[in-house]
């Protein structure tokens, strides 16, 4: 007599043992014990209990497209019988029991609604049957969002259960590599590609299409599926080409935490979500090679802004609102996702293997559990940053950091007319961005009224561009435009906004002032955002 | 009218003065640095592309 089979659907109150037990059930192939374990319902426990999940309802099987293409090309082959199907946890803040859904699913009038399901969606997790590995396909609803929080990089992913259509408008996909055919570096970049197939169009990879475009190439000597030794930036690199898109790799300077989050704000404001290469170091062990974890990659898929202003980064007072990130959220397939990694200042001694022997390095915290199971022991030591681009992005965010903080010093130093901009207090939002996004901002911005707005929502703009904003507290002064498309010998300021009429005309005479033009002294970051703001206003030398 | 002209009015002694002030040598000599200034903002990020090949090839393995 054959075993009945499994319900198609349940529905359990939420708690944690119930998470562990149903991963353990779902999955086939593992103890409580062996979920217990790992590291994942523990973290999933807290970001629920923060997202307040009430219910679970568990729908099986559910065929999904990433494990699905993993199983066809390796677990298919394999002697042991492994299941092509998956099973999916839905989660829900809302209270209801199996009769209440199934009322629904009937057509009967009831508690639960199709809108009551979606106002409490939470996301779902696909649980693999797999040994170990259980955690695959996994959209959550973001941290709630607060005026720190930016979740930029997340999108709209939607989940059919049973005909009923429920939406997590803001999310990025996580998944725990699987070990086989893909490792900690396939997961963060498969996560990473999910925000740049959408937002630059290109084909979404499964993690075994992504570890074999990583490797087509590199290394030549040796085989990398199963996927045990991990991969290289260099062959992330290749990856995100395959995709079409140009791969940005950027050193993560070791005591400098202002550049990297200079870096990781550019980018992530323009939706790009970015590749973290981390040395991961355990504080309890003295320094040597026994406090090193192990070289670990994430997605960094938002941060969290201080409310102390920034501080400056010039003795002109240049200050770049980046430097006010106090957190990262990234997804870490050790962990969960949007894993919070804070900066808070703390040294760590560590070898990096670059030939320097032990250094102190800047380190952000994890929620990594030592082996004795201690937590804050672990701690992130950054390497590197790989940031998918468009191949349009042409123009390097260091050149528009000159030029900003050029004219910047201009306004520091021009008396009486600093009187007016208080450039002390000026601080600069600097980020990608694109022609859509920033035309939706200022017609939203209520500082831009009448033929100004006219002008600037209907003028045509290139569709990549880099933007430093500045505001003095919640007012915004000045809006400098650059088209990111441009080639690096070309003027590149696209167009300056004023947003105080008269002083922009006091500014555009500055500039327009053939004393001013013929100043050797003029910094030419400063004199090319003159020059444009004066064409702009039509005034003449 | 008369507010206009007299906004019209401080603006160019505004513009006057800071203008006067710029090419004055104490201008000058505030602005000299300004190049190496916003070079030296610029340099960070700059370097920062400068990856060493041992961590383009390094693996991520955890």
């Amino acid at each position: 007599m054959s075993a009945a089979a499994p319900p198609i659907f349940e529905v359990f109150a939420y708690d944690l043992a119930t998470l562990t037990r149903l991963a353990a059930e779902l999955s086939g192939k593992n103890t409580e014990a062996t979920i217990s374990r790992k590291s994942h319902p523990a973290y999933l426990d807290g970001y629920f209990k923060t997202l307040k999940v009430q219910t679970i309802v568990v729908e099986r099987p559910y065929v999904d497209r990433d494990y699905l293409e993993d199983f066809a090309a390796y677990y298919v082959t394999c002697f042991i019988d492994y299941e092509r199907y998956c099973a999916r946890m839905h989660f829900f803040s809302s209270t209801f029991d199996k009769s209440a859904f199934e009322a629904l699913l009937l057509g009967a009038p009831g508690a639960v609604t199709a809108e009551s399901l979606q106002t409490s969606y939470c996301g779902f997790i696909v649980v693999k049957p797999l040994p170990q590995t259980v955690f695959g396909r996994t959209c959550l609803k973001t941290y709630p969002k607060t005026d720190r929080r930016d979740f930029s990089v997340a999108r709209t992913f939607h989940a059919n259960l049973f005909g009923i259509n429920l939406k997590i408008a803001e999310t990025l996909p996580f998944q725990e590599q699987d070990n086989v055919v893909a490792a900690c570096a396939t997961s963060a970049l498969w996560s990473v590609l999910h925000a740049t197939a959408k937002e630059f169009q290109h084909a979404q990879l499964t993690p075994i299409a992504i570890t074999r475009a990583a490797t087509e190439f590199l290394p030549a000597e040796t085989r990398m599926i199963p996927n045990r030794g991990g991969l290289a930036t260099a062959m992330m690199a290749e990856a995100i080409r395959h995709v079409g898109l140009e791969p940005l790799a950027l050193n993560a300077p070791t005591n400098d935490d202002a550049t990297l989050k200079g870096a990781l704000y550019a980018y992530l404001r323009a939706r790009i979500p970015i590749v973290l290469g981390v040395r991961l170091c355990n504080t309890t062990t003295p320094p040597g090679d026994d406090n090193i974890v192990g070289d670990h990659a994430i997605a960094v898929a938002g941060f969290s802004l201080s409310e102390q202003p920034a501080p400056p980064v010039t003795s002109s007072g240049f200050r770049h609102r980046a430097a006010r990130i106090d957190k990262i959220y990234a997804h870490d397939d050790q962990v969960g996702p949007f894993a919070r990694m804070e900066f808070d200042g703390k040294i760590v001694t560590v070898e990096l293997d670059d030939g320097k022997g032990q250094l102190a390095a800047h380190s952000l915290s994890t929620s990594w559990r030592a082996s004795d199971g201690s937590t804050n022991a672990i701690r992130a030591v950054p390497i590197i940053l790989l940031i998918p681009l468009y191949h349009k992005i042409r123009i390097p965010f260091e050149d528009i950091i000159e030029t900003v903080s050029g004219f910047h010093k201009f306004l520091a130093t021009a008396q009486p007319l600093n009187q007016v901009v208080g450039a002390d207090n000026l601080e600069w939002d600097i980020h990608l961005t694109t022609v859509n996004d920033l035309k939706l901002d200022l017609q939203e911005c209520r500082q831009l009224s009448g033929s100004p707005r006219l002008k600037w929502l209907t003028q045509p703009m290139p569709r990549f561009i880099w933007r430093a904003l500045a505001r003095k507290g919640n007012d915004r002064v000045f809006d400098v435009f650059f088209d990111a498309t441009d080639i690096h010998t070309s003027d590149g300021v696209h167009g300056v906004l004023c947003y105080d009429d008269a002083l922009a005309a006091a500014l555009a005479l500055i500039a327009g002032n053939p004393k001013i033009e013929a100043l050797p002294e003029l910094p030419d970051g400063a004199r090319r955002i003159l020059r444009r703001l004066r064409e702009m206003l039509l005034i003449t030398p | 009218m008369k507010r206009l002209h007299k906004e019209e009015e401080e603006r160019r002694q505004l513009v006057e003065k800071t203008v006067e002030y710029l090419t004055s040598p104490d201008g000058k000599r505030a602005l000299r640095d300004a190049e190496d200034e916003s070079k030296k903002a610029a340099e960070p990020y700059r370097q920062a592309r400068e990856v060493p090949q041992e961590r383009l090839n390094r693996r991520f393995t955890i």
